[in-house]
């Protein structure tokens, strides 16, 4: 049974004088246990999302569920306020109370919270917490002294004391270093995992929301573009928004040519090209299509005259740490390929590329979309210099 | 043991024949209706008069006072403030059966305690053998000449030779910028019975406006800053008390001395009425004329120990009757109120 | 347990009653401006026509106008860099210069404007004198008599009101936002005046309008200084003056609600304002405490303004009046005056002083419970309650002060008139507190609103998704970190309580004697050394109030974040004072394992 259930949910507010309408009729169901992501550029929504599930704010329209029980609904007039609801929520500024130390912090919900726990259990239930996040001898600090890992660990651990059906975070590592954030995704992830907690993580960062996911909402101007396992997302884009969300994709037009079993020909500007159909939108011959390929999925080949094969020209190559990408130049079009550092190419060479078919797939294409939403890619890990 | 206790008995009836020996002595003076009622006022014990602000030190000096007077140990208690906000308050509370916690109203004007019928008819002169000059209306009686028109000088600042002989004087021109005067009304209601109500009005208008008189909040404003020398003269308040401690101000000898008469009125819900009339009947005779004479230099004209006993001989004498004033009082000070305020100046002063 | 079930309901419940107070000295300056002269109970429009019709409405209006921005500006030029300093700079003397706030505030404005006068006057005044001993020039070198000096002195005396309404503000600014600004090679001069100034902005809009409210309404010194032509303040005074004359209540109520007309454009501009003013939310999880910042050779400006101030607003006054303490009555300083020198009115001033000094206790500590219970929840209700209608109850507590002082006075003697077959309070001090209490409301609510827009609603939600209710919430989140607001709003509160006159005065009956009236009292019947005496006990009486004050709650450090406890005792104590705060809002804590 899903523990989380929305169905066509509508959020419109006045802000100064025009109408945003943040969210247009969301369904969604989030299953017990699972790590699921609502990920999209700011604006889209998806924190207007966590804060209706929390009651921290009130949609316009439509219905909400935790475990089993209405908190909202627009038509009977159900309001659950957010003390009442069986969640948990880590702010994105942590929200810690300054004038608590670590150890009151944690405690104040569970003495006072929905559940009111004797000071004995509270005792316990906080040694737990801070233990399971490496925190056990810090209970005392008053929280102005810790570090902004430290201060994220704690507003993490009043959230998992309370032992919630439901938490919910609203990017809580995006205010920390690189290689803390890289670190504690994992970990938090697998302690989830392990505590069998639901957890609803928002977050703009597609790395990390392709590392922790069970499965990953991508969010959209209030709508939910795909919604589906991190690896179909990644590497089925359904359309050319989620594809250059997620990492980063090569995309160019083409002319759509049939499709026999599972697999589609295409009219390239480098040839007739084999490709997987990602998108939801039914084509017939003739019609226009937009396809790609991601840059680390092109490979480099010696033979130029196989399926899926073109020549191109090295017209700029970018040392990366991990490897090299190269931008190659083929019958005018621009290609990023993202190679191991073994392989590298010089400027100026000639070099055969191949696309692989299973790799390359075709998307809808994009409707007037604001270009930094889709560079924002793989910022911050060293990743393809923007096109 | 049983000796000492015979002993102690003996002694208390002693002290205690010889105590009501001088009480009765004391109040041998007393017409008999006085008399009858102090018991009773000894059982009500304590009483509040409103009207004069007094210190703590003045405070004891009137309990001094009545109390050795009619040989008691009864509590008064002085208390002052604004009489106009006063009187609206004792009638409101009055209405809705509050406790006013008044005994007397000492005040000049008891017309809106009258209308608002706050206070209780008492014929003091009847009752008590007293002159009928001194009731004022069938209310109150009078307890002292009032004379919120007097003209003070600083004696440092005026020579001999220069001192104001009448209200006149103070128009000219030497006068300009040296005059100080409280903000009330209530002096010119009574100019305006003595020099008519025309000329009390120019008079006014002219110190306003041509002589840059300095409007000053309270009486006892004027009092101090005379003293202390910002100003040379001050209208419309009395120094006696002050002239007694040796400050440098004096009463010019003016040709007018303009009078209205200050009376206790018995409020209506009083819990120690014979107190109350105890008070009054006090206050008016040698010994209260004295005590008010020491704590705030009041007293009748007529009372020869007064400091005004002495000035107003020689002088003209006028005295603004009661029903004048019940009549006027109203009317008048709504007036020169707006004159107060000002009419617009042709051209910018200083 | 009932009373735990009306939960958040407690917090709304002293907010009505708070705005019920309020309502009354409001509505009362409305209805006795109906109420005609003399007759209590007959209505008209008598007054307005009175006031209407006289020729200098104009020019006495304007000239309360302009009194308004006179005095915000005076107390501004000095407040504004007195917050600054204590809040964000190494200033060496911080700690002084608070201790001086304090004691400015302990002393009565009257007696501030009789120093002036003294020394100032062109006929006798002291300076005058010295001057014209020097033959400079002729004619007197000063003249008090001036709105401009009227101004200058409303406005520095108000300087400790203001700055501790700031102070809250100037502590909770974030250094980050002005770091992120240097960094970008932004001067620290363009800084200051495009990050840190827009972002202090609210809070000195707030505090300015304020001041125009006190400034048009204070009695003190125009009544006693006094200039060519009155001020609307001086109308309503001559109105129910003291004086054997007929009563004009209407009147003064009628100007009364002018003076409200004048103040409410600015009230309305700041209502607006406060829609804004939530955008400044600076203060959330993630508090940093600012560095103080080296003054430099700036130091000697500062010593140079704080220097200013403390001759001009507590060396004057205080060597005034020790001086008339000591004199039989006031003269210059001469060989004759210094031989009538004597000590006895202090002595005879110790003699008096008890009973009033209880009463002014009881005052105090009323109204500072009535007005920082009250408006701590009207401030809840105002910023974090999240009804935006809210707005308007802050617009009306702001009114409070607008009411002149008198007319507030006569309203609750009314109120404690007609509700007296319930609650007998009337004649008591208690009905004093609860009128001071009330007039006082406006004073808090300032600054607990500024500091509360400060805080991020996020540690408000931090604790309602964790379950903790609204009320729990409010006294355990929200009192603890308005402390510091709390506290200086007590100050200020029990400080005006203590030394105001007008008030006690209007209220007075033979039970309510308080230090102020006392000295008004001596002062009246010409004891004005032993009245000087008095306030000189009452001024030192006060400071150490204050001083103690501020060391038992732990308030001892001025910037920076006030969780930073230097100890376990004072964590301790400002616990419990805020566990006292919270006893007002019944419901206490539940055994553990209830519930």
């Amino acid at each position: 049974m899903a523990i989380l259930e929305t169905r066509q949910l509508e959020a419109k507010f006045t802000l100064q004088d025009s109408v945003v309408h943040a969210l247009r009729g969301i369904d969604l169901n989030v299953e017990e246990g699972e790590f699921f992501v609502l990920l999209g550029p700011s604006g889209c929504g998806k924190t207007t999302m966590l804060r209706s599930i929390a009651g921290l704010e009130r949609p316009t329209t439509g219905t909400i569920r935790i475990d089993g029980e209405v908190v909202f609904d627009s038509t009977s007039g159900i309001i659950v306020p957010p003390d009442k609801r069986p969640i948990a929520m880590v702010f994105q500024s942590y929200a810690i109370w300054p004038h608590m130390d670590v150890f009151e912090n944690i405690a104040f919900p569970l003495r006072r919270g929905r559940t009111k726990m004797a000071d004995t259990d509270i005792k316990v239930r906080v040694g737990e917490v801070l233990e399971m996040l490496g925190m056990g001898d810090m209970a005392n600090r008053p929280v102005t002294t810790l570090s902004g890992g430290q201060q994220q660990r704690v507003a993490l651990a009043r959230a998992l004391a309370l032992r919630p059906r439901v938490l919910l975070m609203d990017e809580p590592l995006s205010n920390l270093d690189l290689k803390l954030q890289i670190r504690l995704r994992s970990q938090m992830r697998d302690l989830m995992h392990e505590l069998g907690l639901t957890t609803i993580h928002v977050t703009h960062n597609q790395a990390e929301a392709l590392e922790t996911g069970d499965r990953i909402a991508v969010m959209e101007q209030g709508r939910i573009v795909q919604l589906d396992q991190p690896r179909v997302i990644y590497h089925r884009p359904e359309n050319e928004f989620v594809a250059r969300f997620l990492g980063d994709m090569n995309i160019y037009q083409a002319s759509f040519d049939g499709e026999i079993a599972d697999e589609a020909s295409i009219r390239t500007p480098f040839g007739n090209f084999k490709a997987q159909n990602a998108s939801k939108t039914s084509m017939t011959t003739g019609d226009n299509c937009v396809f790609g390929i991601r840059p680390e999925d092109i490979e480099i080949v010696d033979d130029g005259e196989t399926q899926n094969s073109l020549t191109g020209t090295v017209i700029a190559s970018d040392y990366v740490g991990e490897g090299f990408v190269h931008t190659v130049d083929a019958v005018g079009q621009s290609i990023r390929v993202k190679c191991h550092h073994d392989k590298a190419v010089n400027k100026g060479d000639t070099v055969g590329l191949r696309f692989p078919p299973n790799h390359t797939v075709i998307v809808t294409p994009a409707r007037g979309l604001v270009s930094e939403d889709l560079e924002g890619g793989l910022a911050g890990e060293g990743a393809s210099r923007a096109g | 043991m049983k000796r000492t206790i015979q002993t102690v008995f003996a002694l208390t009836a002693a002290v205690g024949l010889l105590a009501s020996a001088s009480v009765t002595a004391l109040a041998a003076g007393m017409p008999a209706a006085v008399q009858k009622l102090i018991p009773a006022a000894v059982k009500e014990a304590e009483a509040t008069v409103f009207g004069t602000t007094m210190n703590p030190r003045q405070v004891k000096m009137m309990n001094a006072g009545f109390n050795s007077f009619y040989g008691t140990k009864i509590k008064l208690n002085q208390i002052g403030g604004r009489h106009t906000r006063k009187r609206v308050e004792v009638i409101r509370a009055l209405k809705n059966q509050v406790p006013t916690g008044l005994d007397i109203f000492w005040t000049s004007s008891p017309r809106a305690l009258i209308n608002g019928n706050a206070i209780v008819k008492f014929n003091w002169a009847k009752e008590f053998g007293l002159s009928k000059d001194l009731m004022q209306g069938e209310y109150g009686i009078k307890t002292h000449d009032s004379y919120l028109t007097m003209v003070t000088i600083n004696t440092k600042l005026v020579k001999a030779g220069d001192e104001p002989r009448t209200y006149d004087d103070l128009l000219k021109p030497k006068w300009k910028g040296k005059i100080a005067m409280p903000r009330s009304p209530s002096p010119w209601i009574y100019f305006s019975y003595a020099f008519g109500e025309e000329k009390a009005v120019m008079y006014l208008n002219t110190l306003l406006k041509q002589q840059n008189v300095k409007k000053l909040p309270r009486y006892p404003d004027v009092r101090s800053r005379i003293i202390a020398g910002e100003f040379s003269v001050g209208l419309g308040t009395e120094a006696w008390a002050e002239i007694r401690k040796g400050a440098p101000v004096k009463h010019p000898n003016m040709d007018k001395v303009i009078l209205a008469a200050r009376g206790a009125y018995i409020v209506k819900d009083s819990k120690s009425p014979n107190i109350a009339k105890l008070w009054g009947y006090w206050v008016v005779s040698p010994s209260g004329q004295k005590t008010i004479h020491d704590v705030r230099g009041y007293s009748l004209i007529n009372t020869k120990t007064g400091d005004m006993y002495k000035y107003v001989q020689g002088k003209k004498v006028i005295d603004v009757p009661f029903d004048w004033r019940m009549k006027n009082e109203a009317r008048l000070g709504k007036k020169f109120r707006s004159i107060l305020r000002g009419k617009k100046k042709k051209s910018q002063k200083k | 347990m009932p009373a735990r079930a009306f939960g958040i309901g407690w917090v709304y419940l002293l907010a009505g009653v708070g705005l019920f107070l309020v309502f009354i000295s409001v509505f009362g300056n409305i209805i006795t401006s109906f109420s005609e002269e003399g007759d209590v109970d007959r209505y008209s429009m008598a007054n307005y026509v009175e006031l209407l019709s006289q020729e200098t409405l104009g020019s006495v209006a304007g000239r309360t106008v302009l009194l308004g921005f006179g005095t915000v500006f005076w107390m501004f030029l000095f407040s504004f860099p007195f917050a600054w300093l204590l809040a964000r700079t190494d200033f060496r003397y911080r700690t002084g210069l608070f201790t001086l706030l304090t004691a400015k505030l302990a002393i009565p404005g009257f007696i501030t404007a009789m120093s002036y006068v003294w020394l100032f006057n062109p006929t006798s005044g002291l300076v005058n004198q010295l001057f014209e001993m020097t033959k400079f020039n002729g004619g007197a070198l000063f003249d008090v008599y001036q709105l401009s000096w009227v101004c200058f002195l409303q406005g520095i005396v108000l300087v400790p009101g203001g700055v501790f309404m700031m102070l809250p503000a100037f502590r909770n600014l974030d250094s980050s936002l002005e770091e992120a600004a240097w960094v970008s090679g932004v001067s620290k001069a363009s800084t200051i005046q495009r990050v840190v100034l827009p972002l202090l902005a609210p809070s000195m809009i707030a505090v300015s309008i304020f001041y125009f409210v006190i400034g048009v309404e204070m009695f003190d010194f125009v009544a006693i200084i006094g200039m060519p032509g009155d001020v609307l303040v001086l109308w309503i005074y001559d109105a129910i003056a003291e004086s054997d004359g007929p009563p004009n209540l209407g009147f003064a109520g009628a100007a009364g609600v002018l003076l409200f007309a004048i103040c409410g454009g600015a009230i309305m501009f700041y209502a607006r304002y406060l829609k804004q003013a939530k955008k400044y939310a600076v203060v959330g999880g993630k508090v940093r405490a600012s560095a103080p910042q080296p003054l430099g050779r700036l130091r000697w400006a500062a010593y140079c303004c704080v220097g200013f101030w403390l001759m001009a607003s507590i060396v004057v006054p205080v060597i005034t009046i020790i001086w008339v303490a000591l004199v039989p009555f006031f003269q210059p300083p001469s060989i004759a005056a210094l031989q009538s020198v004597s000590l006895a009115s202090f002595a005879d001033a110790l003699s008096w002083i008890g009973e009033p000094l209880k009463n002014t206790l009881i005052l105090m500590v009323g109204s500072v419970i009535i007005a920082a219970s009250l408006a701590i929840s009207i401030t809840w209700l105002v910023t974090r309650s999240q009804h935006g209608s809210a707005r308007w109850v802050d617009s009306i507590v702001f009114l409070a002060p607008a009411v002149p002082t008198i007319v507030t006075g006569v309203a609750f003697q009314f109120l404690g008139i007609a509700i007296y077959h319930w609650l007998p309070i009337f004649g008591t001090i208690w009905l004093v507190a609860i009128a001071m209490g009330t007039r006082m409301l406006a004073y808090c609510t300032r600054t607990m609103n500024a500091t509360s827009l400060q805080i991020q609603f996020e540690l408000d939600e931090a604790a309602y998704v964790s379950g903790v209710s609204k009320l729990d919430t409010f006294r355990r989140i929200f009192l603890p970190l308005m402390a510091p607001a709390i506290f200086y709003s007590a100050l200020m509160v029990g400080m005006i309580a203590a030394r105001d006159l007008t008030l006690p005065l209007v209220m007075n009956t033979g039970n309510s004697e308080v230090v102020s009236t006392l000295i008004f009292n001596l002062q009246t019947n010409g004891e004005q050394n032993a009245a000087a005496a008095v306030a000189i006990y009452m001024i030192i009486v006060l400071v150490l109030l204050a001083l103690f004050a501020r060391r038992m709650t732990g308030m001892q450090e001025i910037r920076g974040n006030s969780i930073r406890r230097r100890s376990s005792f004072r964590n301790w104590v400002s616990k419990t004072g805020a566990a006292a705060l919270s006893f007002l809002i019944p419901g206490r804590k539940q055994k553990s394992g209830e519930g």
